[in-house]
């Protein structure tokens, strides 16, 4: 790992991340690097921390403190605590899919994807003013952004529903349009809030393969928030294991599943830890009083 | 409204019917006891009271048989209450009554009931449920749609035609401008709130902004029609970004009262800023609109101009002014239509859409919200700024009066009750929301509970709207013949059915 990224410059690094919600700390002091072309899962229990984290790294919630640097392939660096929502998408690439599906479900699945081509085809429309002339420029643009789109439909099996309203669809087809959507705006970060939530294992079979063809094909840093653990132990390269906002462990799925601070995360302390003193003590008054009360 | 089609004729349970009618009777003279029953008239010693008993126990009468027929119907008897209620009707049509309050209202009441008992007649044939129906429902909208393919060429054409039939004189005429003047003030609403989703309570603001820019400007500067319309547009334009800045980062309800406000705060400071707008006088002779500045429509001109009868060599005709508004009017209102129907297949317009159905997902594509919003504020009000502007310039008279709420509320109803985001909706619900009270101007008091009437009608029949339904701005695979409710269709059979999820409840 160390010497890794020693030679390659990660394309995320989080330092020292911290998000406070008046007394509540959501996240404490979370550090990791995700790379390039690698598919970094983010698990923990429920209440962990884990969307509020994706919500600091796409822009929703400005972190209390710390740094998130995203480093394009071409070298061009991005502090992602600085930006505004919006722009994380259109300047960072950072690109990203929620955990109960937001698509434009009144829309059709084709205008979703070419909705989200939107800073592209906006230029090329310039502004609107040479769309609404009919400008060939703009033609074109469409019809590459169309040629986009009928990639990402045919990777993820949905080019025959093309015209169909995106809420007329069956769940998992949904969620997979969430993700075509989002790849669509070309990402070098594709941040995936539990994809497979609600997917039977066939179709959870079908995402992890997605998900590879995305990180092997387009060369794209994945980070994926998932509590389906056959899906995250098979494709992840790196695992990163949230409890109460803090960071408990963090390496490759093998590394992590043996670790005992995640088996404690998980499945709750053994049945011979001690207790407090201060409840130790007390315990015989309080079995004392109870027996009087009965 | 289930059971209708669920359950066969039985037996008729009398004294359960008598008693939900004079229940609804019962609510009825609470209610019009005070709002009809009671008028208060200013006499010359002071406010005073007229009562009006006759019209109350005719509507409390009314309620009571009309509920009874409904409960007819629902009891299978609905063939039976479409004759009683078309004879009521029929009679208060041609027999003379003893008021004219209870003639009115025998004709309304009998022909709301003799229309449901019909519509029971024909659904509780076909077996259909709610959600059936409003798919149905959602498929006419839809062949609607695409005939305004060429039924919109052809309404156009019939436009264009109108003045120039011997039909057209000076009230029909009047009536056209004043129709077309709401349809395009709803197709200019219609971006915000259609298309955008944002609800606009305060639109009339900048139909203000723009009838006073140009009152102004012509009053002060003694600028011309033609240099006002354009300055007017740019004018209330921009009090839509001045208003959009602060407010759109507000959502939904707030988002609406804000607009509201805006739009109290424009008419209060016409009424207050004496010196200026002439405050509740408002501002009179307002020049009348030239030909394009070439030649004035008088008998007379001034020495040295050319009027427009000399200029075509006709006969001289008052009439001729009104065509020209007419043509003016239909000129502006179909630009706007052309303009939404190609923002729509721009990035502009299908980035309005989305965040009109997710606003969150939006920002999370790299799309400003606030630069998308803020557009779309700009060009409805710049829209609504020509309207006012022509509005000044046809009337001659301004004045604060004519930009109360009540004009934002029928705008909007116009488009809600057309259905959101729909053009040819628009025009329907003009025809009816404006066209209907003017056609029953007769019924002086009257149509304004016509008007009422009829929009809960169509929020009972049709809740989202006459003709809601969204074709897609760009198909890969074209429009295929067979599927008329396929992936074009199922969009609003969506929602139509959650809708009607909700009414089963």
């Amino acid at each position: 790992m160390t010497d890794l990224s020693m030679t390659k410059p990660p394309l995320l690094k989080v330092e020292h991340l911290t998000m406070r919600f008046g007394g509540l700390v959501a996240n404490s002091d979370v550090s990791f690097v995700a790379n390039s072309g690698e598919i970094t899962a983010i698990i923990g229990p429920n209440g962990a921390g884990k969307t509020t984290l994706f919500n600091c790294i796409t822009g929703f919630y400005t972190p209390t403190v710390g740094r998130m640097t995203l480093r394009h392939p071409d070298g061009k660096e991005f502090l992602l605590e600085r930006m505004p929502g919006y722009r994380i998408s259109q300047k960072a690439s950072v690109a990203r899919t929620f955990q109960n599906i937001r698509l434009f479900s009144g829309m059709s699945v084709l205008e979703n994807l070419v909705v989200a081509q939107h800073n592209k085809l906006i230029k090329a429309s310039g502004f609107s003013i040479a769309g609404l002339l009919g400008l060939p420029s703009y033609t074109k643009a469409e019809r590459e952004a169309v040629d986009l789109a009928k990639y990402w439909l045919d990777r993820v099996r949905l080019l025959d529903f093309a015209d169909w309203s995106a809420g007329n669809l069956p769940y998992g087809a949904q969620r997979r349009l969430e993700i075509a959507r989002a790849m669509c705006t070309e990402p070098v970060l594709l941040c995936l809030d539990e994809p497979a939530a609600g997917l039977n294992p066939r179709e959870s079979g079908e995402l992890a393969d997605l998900l590879t063809f995305i990180r092997d094909e387009h060369n794209t840093g994945v980070l994926l928030i998932e509590h389906d653990m056959s899906v995250v132990m098979t494709i992840s390269d790196h695992v990163v294991v949230l409890d109460y906002g803090r960071k408990i462990s963090d390496g490759d799925p093998d590394f992590v599943k043996n670790d005992p601070a995640v088996i404690r995360a998980y499945l709750g302390e053994e049945e011979d830890e001690e207790l407090p003193p201060e409840v130790a003590n007390d315990l015989p008054e309080v079995a004392k009083r109870a027996e009087e009360g009965a | 409204m289930t059971a209708i089609s669920v359950s066969p004729p039985r037996s008729i349970d009398w004294p359960a019917i008598l008693k939900e009618a004079a229940f609804t009777a019962f609510v009825a003279l609470l209610l019009t006891v005070p709002l009809v029953g009671l008028r208060t008239v200013d006499r010359p010693t002071g406010l005073g009271l007229e009562t009006r008993w006759n019209e109350v126990i005719a509507a409390v009468g009314l309620v009571f048989i009309g509920r009874l027929g409904l409960c007819l119907i629902r009891e299978g008897q609905a063939g039976l209450v479409l004759v009683l209620a078309a004879l009521a009707a029929a009679a208060g049509f041609f027999i003379q009554m003893p008021t004219e309050a209870l003639r009115i209202m025998l004709i309304a009441g009998g022909a709301i009931i003799a229309i449901r008992a019909a519509i029971a007649v024909r659904t509780g044939r076909s077996k259909l449920t709610q959600a059936e129906r409003d798919k149905r429902m959602d498929r006419i909208a839809a062949k609607v749609q695409h005939a305004s393919r060429w039924l919109g060429p052809i309404a156009v054409l019939v436009a264009l035609v109108f003045p120039m039939t011997p039909l057209a004189d000076r009230q029909l005429l009047d009536i056209g401008i004043l129709l077309l003047t709401y349809i395009m003030l709803g197709w200019g609403l219609n971006i915000v709130v259609g298309l955008a989703g944002l609800l606009d309570l305060g639109y009339v603001a900048f139909y203000a902004v723009g009838a006073y820019s140009y009152a102004l400007l012509a009053h002060y500067f003694g600028l011309s029609f033609w240099l006002c319309l354009p300055l007017a547009g740019v004018l209330a334009a921009m009090s839509g970004v001045l208003l959009g800045f602060p407010v759109l980062r507000l959502r939904g309800d707030y988002f609406a009262i804000v607009t509201l406000g805006f739009g109290e705060i424009i008419r209060i400071i016409l009424v207050n800023w004496y010196q200026f707008t002439g405050g509740p006088n408002g501002i009179s002779g307002i020049p009348r609109p030239s030909f394009f500045g070439i030649a004035d429509f008088v008998r007379t001109p001034p020495e040295g101009t050319l009027a427009f009868h000399e200029l075509f060599g006709l006969e001289f005709s008052a009439l001729h002014r009104i065509v020209f508004l007419y043509y003016l009017i239909l000129v502006l209102a179909l630009v706007v239509n052309v303009f939404t129907l190609r923002i729509r297949k721009l990035p502009l317009g299908r980035a309005w859409e989305a965040l009109r159905e997710d606003d969150i997902a939006c920002a999370s594509l790299g799309i400003n919200r606030t630069n998308m919003k803020l557009a779309a504020f700009a060009i409805a009000a710049m829209f609504g700024g020509f309207a006012g502007s022509f509005f000044a310039t046809r009337q001659g008279f301004i004045s604060p009066e004519s930009f109360t709420f009540i004009e934002s509320a029928i705008i909007l109803a116009i488009v809600v009750l057309g259905g959101m985001g729909s053009q040819i909706g628009v025009v329907v619900a003009t025809l009816l929301v404006i066209g209907l009270p003017e056609a029953f101007r007769e019924l002086a008091d009257y149509r304004m509970l016509a008007f009422g009437m009829g929009m809960v009608v169509i929020m009972l029949w049709r809740p989202r709207g006459l003709l809601a339904h969204r074709d897609p701005t760009i198909l890969l695979f074209g429009r295929k013949k067979d599927s008329s409710g396929g992936p074009a269709g199922g969009t609003a059979a969506a929602g139509g059915e959650g809708i009607a999820g909700g009414r089963a409840k």
